[in-house]
């Protein structure tokens, strides 16, 4: 990834989180925040959610399931990415879990009492989408990136458990967890 | 709104803007319902390759 393809950040660190903020500057100017926060320990892999929303100016708080489409995403991606090796900087050995907001249990049925897809039946367009907005960048870069990052991609079986595996190109996954080599 | 209504705005730089909004958000957790269903998640987790 180029650097020049992500937006200025304003950084914020403290011991358990480090926080992110920059201006997407699309079909208007909108204020999204990043943060890394400690969730707990799996396997002794201290692990870590990303998390990555829209500061509302006037309520003062953070959206993670706003769908702005201010044009600029593949910018506002590159500069959610730009932020991985600074959190590895300063967290070795730590884990990045990736699960969408749009992946949870439930997103379906709530997403279709207000749906702007015309989805039909049983169909949601908009479930996983953001977990598959990553996948599709590690899928594209995979060679390059695994030098660097070891992958795990995690799934949900018919008994409830989640089970992760080395990640593999191409197969649907609920949740990502990525870690520096 | 009448005429002679104002509003009161204030001119601010990006950059500005961005420190005010990062104090404003120090901390605290701004994404609570996700961190709590990542616990949730992992919770459930029976292998973990790392």
């Amino acid at each position: 990834m180029n650097p020049n393809d992500g937006y200025s950040l304003e950084e914020n660190k403290s011991a358990n989180d480090l926080k992110y903020v920059f201006v997407s500057k699309g079909k208007k100017d909108i204020v999204k925040a990043i943060e890394y926060t400690y969730v707990q320990d799996v396997n002794d892999s201290i692990t870590y959610n990303l998390g990555f929303g829209d500061y509302n100016t006037e309520n003062d708080e953070v959206d993670d399931e706003s769908n702005a489409n201010n044009g600029d995403m593949y910018k506002v991606f590159n500069t959610v990415l730009s932020t991985i090796p600074i959190f590895f900087e300063n967290n070795k050995g730590g884990v990045i879990f990736v699960q969408g907001s749009d992946g949870v249990p439930g997103f379906a049925e709530k997403c279709r009492l207000a749906c702007t897809k015309k989805c039909g039946g049983d169909e949601c367009k908009n479930l996983n989408r953001r977990i598959n907005t990553y996948r599709y960048y590690i899928n594209k870069n995979y060679d390059q990136l695994s030098a660097d990052y070891q992958f795990s991609g995690g799934t949900m079986g018919d008994n409830n458990e989640i089970s992760y595996e080395a990640y593999v190109p191409f197969k649907g996954y609920d949740s990502i967890a990525v870690k520096k080599k | 709104m009448k005429k002679d209504e104002k509003i009161d705005t204030v001119n601010i730089s990006e950059k500005g803007l961005l420190s005010l909004v990062a104090s404003k958000l120090k901390n605290r957790v701004l994404f609570p319902k996700k961190v709590e269903n990542a616990k949730k998640y992992l919770q459930k987790v029976k292998t973990f390759n790392f």
